[in-house]
């Protein structure tokens, strides 16, 4: 079992001679070695333990598993779907508020200079303002064509 | 009864042979029993997320345990982050002439350390090379030797201190 010169069998030898019951062969050379007793000690000692525990396992039926494995492999896939238009949707605001702080500026920050520049038709914040308008539903339309685009998917 | 597809069939004769040594070989690693329940359930979902089907069967097993060791890991890591450690399961058997048993568990649970019990269980229950078992708990190979050889000397003498010899340790 080891490399000392003991003449100890490898450890591979020992543990084929305990699977295969050829253990009697090794008898006198394990009873005068106190490794080599460890080692079939051990291993006997972990084959019970095992054998004790698979008795003990209770393992769910293989469909159960298959199903649950394929519920889970939907919600991933509905959650990899789903991302993306998250992804639009936080951009969206995110452009929305952009938008709105730049028309802010532009215009100034008195609300009746803005209200008032609207009703006179001065053409200054316009193009601005008609940005801030269509970017919304523009962006709407995009989630929409997405969603369908992935909803296919 | 119906048809199942060929996968299904495939794997289901696969789960069949390895569900109750994998379940054996968590519970004692994670030395707790309902952890191993959930443990299993989640090797399992985590082998067929892979590419199972493109294993060569001899490796299938190999592959499964590799997983397990993964979420095992996993669950070691959830443990510490959560600083949330469950008591140990006290071994269990059905019979109540089962003495030597139960200490034997209660040795695996509580004296020896998580790897060593994971080493020991691979290397001699799962009988697994050296090679097989650095690449399952991603250790080097050199060093696989060396820490069973220490693993092994612990066990016997936690055996032979609690009165084991040769043949008390085999099964009744």
């Amino acid at each position: 079992m080891n490399d000392q010169g003991k003449g100890c069998p490898s450890e591979e030898q020992l543990l084929q001679a305990i699977s295969t019951d050829e253990l009697p062969k090794w008898t006198e050379h394990i009873g005068s070695c106190s490794e080599c007793q460890a080692l079939i000690a051990v291993v006997e000692a972990i084959r019970c333990e095992s054998h004790l525990a698979q008795g003990q396992a209770r393992p769910p039926s293989t469909q159960w598993i298959l199903f649950q494995a394929d519920m889970r492999r939907r919600r991933a896939a509905a959650a990899t779907v789903t991302l993306p238009l998250k992804m639009v949707g936080r951009f969206a605001f995110l452009a929305g508020l952009v938008v709105a702080m730049a028309v802010w500026y532009s215009v100034g920050s008195g609300v009746t200079s803005w209200c008032e520049a609207i009703s006179t038709g001065s053409n200054q914040p316009a193009p601005v303002l008609f940005v801030a308008a269509a970017s919304v539903p523009a962006f709407f339309v995009m989630a929409l064509v997405l969603r369908t685009l992935w909803a296919e998917d | 009864m119906t048809d199942k597809p060929p996968d299904d069939a495939e794997f289901s004769d696969f789960y069949e042979r390895t569900s109750r040594s994998l379940w054996a070989y968590l519970s004692r690693s994670s030395q707790s029993d309902s952890a191993a329940d959930d443990l299993l359930q989640e090797t399992y979902f985590r082998y067929l997320q892979s590419r199972w089907r493109s294993l060569q069967p001899a490796e299938r097993r190999f592959y499964l345990f590799r997983i397990g060791t993964n979420v095992l890991h996993d669950h070691f890591r959830r443990q510490r982050r959560t600083s949330f450690h469950l008591g140990k399961d006290v071994a269990q058997t059905t019979s109540g002439s089962m003495t030597l048993k139960i200490d034997l568990a209660n040795i695996l649970r509580n004296e020896m350390k998580r790897r060593e019990c994971q080493l020991l269980w691979l290397a001699y229950a799962e009988e697994f090379s050296h090679r097989e078992i650095a690449q399952i708990t991603a250790l080097r190979e050199g060093s696989i030797r060396p820490l069973l050889f220490r693993a092994r000397q612990k066990l016997a003498t936690l055996l032979r201190a609690a009165g084991y010899g040769r043949k008390s340790a085999r099964r009744p």
